[in-house]
């Protein structure tokens, strides 16, 4: 395809003009951007570091209260199409009453067992003492069903557990 | 330099109503971004307020706190609601926050530390104030990212501050004409 001069012109001027405004436009920005970036940076205190230190603190510590609050293990007991809900590390004992009789839960230690029980086979009582999220007690004849619920990040000794 | 004996100086009306329609105008633009809970603020408007420390006297200064709450009140429509109290509370921590440590701290921070202080102040008043009229023990769980949002912005927020302060010479003019 040939090309008239005038087009050679067009093409050249273009170029020298694209070449030149983006080494202006460069030069130009980069000092801009010391003034803008550097001026405020420079002028930064040995005070402003530790404003932003605490305020991390601060930040990691509300989340550390977020942590408590959300995954601390607690004993839910259905018992007769009612709910419970026991703290796991305040020791009681409760008695649920069922089809069969009364159930009695106990709480000691961080543990839970099933301290007495009207049932016939006593599987309840012989399922002895569960601690961990996810562990769970039922005494069919007597319909109650004791479930540990929460985070197994809090369990102690957990790792160990799975190790040994 | 603490400058006690200024209160017979008159307050510039129209220099502080020039601020507060700044804040007004900043709260408006908060306001048009959207936000998961609806008081989780920037805190665009206290832009004024921070910039306003090296070039207002004092009596101007909580003036133009005072009309900051009002005009974010005005904007957001919740002037006469129960929501003004948290804009009031973290207004009036963050400001007493900020013109303390400027005043008195200024040799140790610029306006990056006073801008992230001031925004942990009014964060913290307003979780406080939420735990007792609106959540209960349960502003435990908006507070980490409340508080992160409101470091963030107010990091961005000190760090433009204290380059408008070094470049401006509006700012410059101004603090020459201080009280």
């Amino acid at each position: 395809m040939m090309r008239s001069p005038w087009d050679v012109w067009y093409i050249l001027l273009n170029n020298f003009l694209s070449i030149h405004v983006k080494q202006v436009l460069a030069r130009d920005f980069d000092k801009r951007l010391a003034t803008c970036y550097d001026a405020p940076m420079r002028r930064l205190k040995p005070g402003d570091f530790v404003i932003l230190i605490i305020s991390v603190a601060i930040i990691l510590l509300s989340m550390r209260s977020f942590g408590e609050f959300s995954g601390k293990p607690e004993v839910r007991v259905r018992a007769g199409g009612k709910q419970w809900v026991y703290d796991l590390s305040v020791d009681t004992r409760a008695t649920f009453d069922g089809p069969v009789g009364s159930t009695t839960m106990e709480i000691e230690g961080g543990k839970v067992h099933v301290h007495d029980s009207d049932c016939r086979n006593k599987v309840c009582i012989a399922a002895g003492w569960i601690s961990r999220p996810g562990q769970w007690i039922i005494c069919l004849p007597n319909d109650v069903f004791i479930l540990i619920e929460g985070s197994e990040i809090q369990e102690e000794g957990g790792a160990d557990d799975t190790a040994f | 330099m603490t400058r006690l004996s200024d209160r017979h100086i008159p307050a510039r009306v129209e220099f502080v109503a020039l601020l507060a329609a700044f804040a007004l105008f900043l709260s408006t633009v908060e306001y048009m971004i959207p936000k998961p809970v609806p008081f989780m603020r920037i805190g665009l408007a206290n832009l004024p307020l921070i910039i306003g420390l090296g070039i207002l006297s004092d009596r101007e200064y909580f003036l133009l706190a005072v009309l900051k709450v009002f005009g974010q009140g005005l904007v957001t429509g919740t002037i006469f609601s129960y929501i003004i109290l948290f804009s009031l509370a973290g207004t009036a921590a963050s400001t007493l926050v900020m013109y303390v440590f400027y005043r008195f701290a200024r040799r140790f921070i610029s306006l990056l530390g006073v801008s992230i202080a001031g925004a942990m102040a009014s964060n913290i008043a307003q979780l406080q104030l939420s735990r007792l009229i609106l959540f209960g023990d349960a502003a435990r769980l908006i507070a980490p990212p409340f508080l992160a949002v409101g470091l963030v912005t107010s990091i961005l927020l000190g760090l433009f501050a204290e380059s408008f302060v070094v470049k401006s010479q509006w700012y410059a003019k101004q603090k020459e004409n201080r009280p």
